[in-house]
């Protein structure tokens, strides 16, 4: 999936098709900039992800400062996921990468929310726009805070910036 | 919006409901000969019959009858949302023996469960307790006038006739055109046509294509019509080369089948977004574009459901496919030429893994 690579960039690797389809419901809001978003092939699992990211998008990141990585993973209710993944970034790119999922997974909070994965997409990004945070503070996305300050700061002038 | 399609007795469509409700936008998946091409025919027999010739012949043959039973009533039922209002048309058609065309057997319009009118073969009774006689050879859709105040049947009459239901075929777009048309051919094929309409009802529409063009063709410098003939205009394209400030301009026939895709496109969502929600059913967009472009491209017409349009797109193609969420996903079954296409949704559907590898196991569609 082509973006601009000579403006800023966003570079997505969902672990799976839930991870995809929440994925796009973002992309379909109607401020997000989605030309400026390549989503990839479903991974297929969070070591997949990460192997994916160290085998073709490291080298990307290193070639290209407009690029940016944003992996989506199932936490799997794992403690030490999140220090597992970060591992894998070396830390003069850390800036440029960023860890989002389901302290679960996406299936468990689409039967909480009683959405489809699209419209809790679109919901995210609503909050997003209007810097109101209400769902990602769902108990199945709180432990996200950190990383969506640093996203907040860095990829949301990507996403909504003619907004 | 669209909420609600049935067919019977239609080609490989037997007793077919399609459930649009609460989905805007929509992909049909299924294999080759699954039916997916023929639900575009069905929309386009309601646009048919508001198009022109309101004649059963020109929307119906006697071989479109399910297996040639031309002893069982076809029929087509469309339910809609139109300003607040639930519209119901339905119109049923038949082929006695010894008839070269077939006839209306049942027609009627209801707008939130109040009959406009309804219609036993000749028989037409308006809402008002009059009836009146018509050729059993023609729709009444097209010929009724309402009375002074009222527009059901014009609201329903202009979203079939604005509808557009494409496969596009790229080389019958030339960028040549005599007149102005607000009726999008099925193959695209007066494209330009279709774009002079817009931009002369709506210039405001030019700043969206215009925006949506330089995102795909970065070079691109603007689009112009040249006159050409004693009545006719050729959309021309020009370009830029920004560093050197050298142009180029080129027929639009020129382009690449894909960039006249891209076009088309545009002008799709500029209409939905300053005429007004528009109804899209569109074959394979993917097809003629290079693989980078498809995702962005399906994103985009999925956005027009922002602006209230409606979207629904068939495809084989593993990106277009993957900008679908299984909930907006539909697939289309058949077991054998003999046997009805099934409709359901990708969600019922349970699988392993990565969809496509699924479809690709031949899987999920079986």
């Amino acid at each position: 999936m082509s973006v601009n690579k000579h403006k800023p960039h966003v570079l997505l690797i969902p672990e799976d098709d839930a991870n995809r389809q929440l994925a796009n419901g973002f992309l379909l809001h109607y401020a997000v900039d989605a030309r400026n978003v390549a989503i990839r092939t479903p991974a297929g699992g969070w070591r997949k992800v990460l192997e994916v990211f160290e085998s073709e998008y490291l080298p990307l990141l290193r070639k290209n400062p407009n690029a940016h990585v944003v992996m989506l993973i199932d936490f799997d209710e794992v403690a030490d996921r999140m220090a597992q993944c970060v591992q894998v970034i070396p830390d003069d790119l850390r800036f440029l990468v960023f860890i989002l999922g389901a302290k679960d997974e996406p299936e468990t909070l689409k039967g909480e929310l009683k959405m489809a994965f699209e419209e809790i997409g679109r919901a995210l990004a609503q909050d997003c726009l209007k810097d109101d945070f209400d769902l990602w503070r769902h108990p199945h996305l709180i432990h996200n805070n950190a990383e969506l300050q640093r996203l907040v700061d860095v990829i949301k002038p990507i996403l909504f910036q003619s907004n | 919006m669209i909420e609600r399609l049935y067919v019977n007795n239609f080609r490989c469509l037997e007793n077919f409901s399609l459930d649009l409700g609460g989905r805007a936008s929509t992909l049909v998946i299924g294999k080759n000969g699954s039916g997916k091409s023929t639900l575009r025919q069905a929309f386009g027999v309601f646009q048919n019959i508001c198009r022109g010739s309101s004649r059963v012949r020109d929307s119906i043959a006697g071989s479109d009858f399910t297996q040639q039973r031309k002893h069982i009533p076809m029929r087509f039922e469309v339910e809609l949302t139109l300003v607040n209002k639930r519209f119901k048309y339905a119109i049923s058609f038949e082929m006695p023996e010894n008839f070269h065309e077939a006839r209306v057997a049942e027609e009627s319009l209801t707008v939130d469960e109040n009959v406009i009118f309804s219609r036993q073969q000749a028989l037409v009774n308006l809402a008002g307790g009059s009836s009146f006689r018509l050729d059993w050879h023609v729709a009444a859709l097209p010929v009724i006038n309402e009375r002074p105040g009222e527009n059901s049947i014009q609201q329903i009459k202009a979203l079939f006739t604005s509808m557009i239901l494409i496969a596009p075929i790229p080389a019958n777009m030339s960028g040549y055109s005599e007149e102005e048309s607000v009726e999008l051919q099925h193959d695209a094929g007066n494209f330009s046509s279709w774009l002079n309409a817009l931009l002369s009802r709506h210039p405001a529409a030019y700043s969206v294509l215009y925006t949506y063009l330089k995102s795909v063709i970065p070079d691109l410098a603007s689009f112009e019509n040249r006159p050409r003939g004693e009545k006719g205009k050729q959309l021309l394209v020009k370009f830029e080369h920004e560093e050197s400030n050298r142009f180029l301009s080129i027929d639009f026939k020129q382009l690449s089948d894909g960039e006249k895709c891209f076009f088309l496109s545009a002008l799709i969502v500029a209409s939905n977004k300053v005429s007004g929600p528009i109804f899209c059913m569109w074959d394979e967009p993917d097809n003629h574009l290079s693989l980078p472009e498809v995702g962005h491209f399906i994103t985009q017409l999925r956005k027009m459901t922002n602006q209230n349009g409606q979207l629904i797109a068939t495809s084989h193609h593993p990106e277009t496919i993957r900008r679908f969420s299984d909930e907006s996903t539909l697939v289309f079954t058949r077991k054998s030429h003999l046997e009805p296409t099934v409709v359901r949704t990708l969600a019922d559907f349970p699988y392993c893994g990565d969809l496509i590898e699924a479809l690709v196991r031949d899987e999920v569609i079986g």
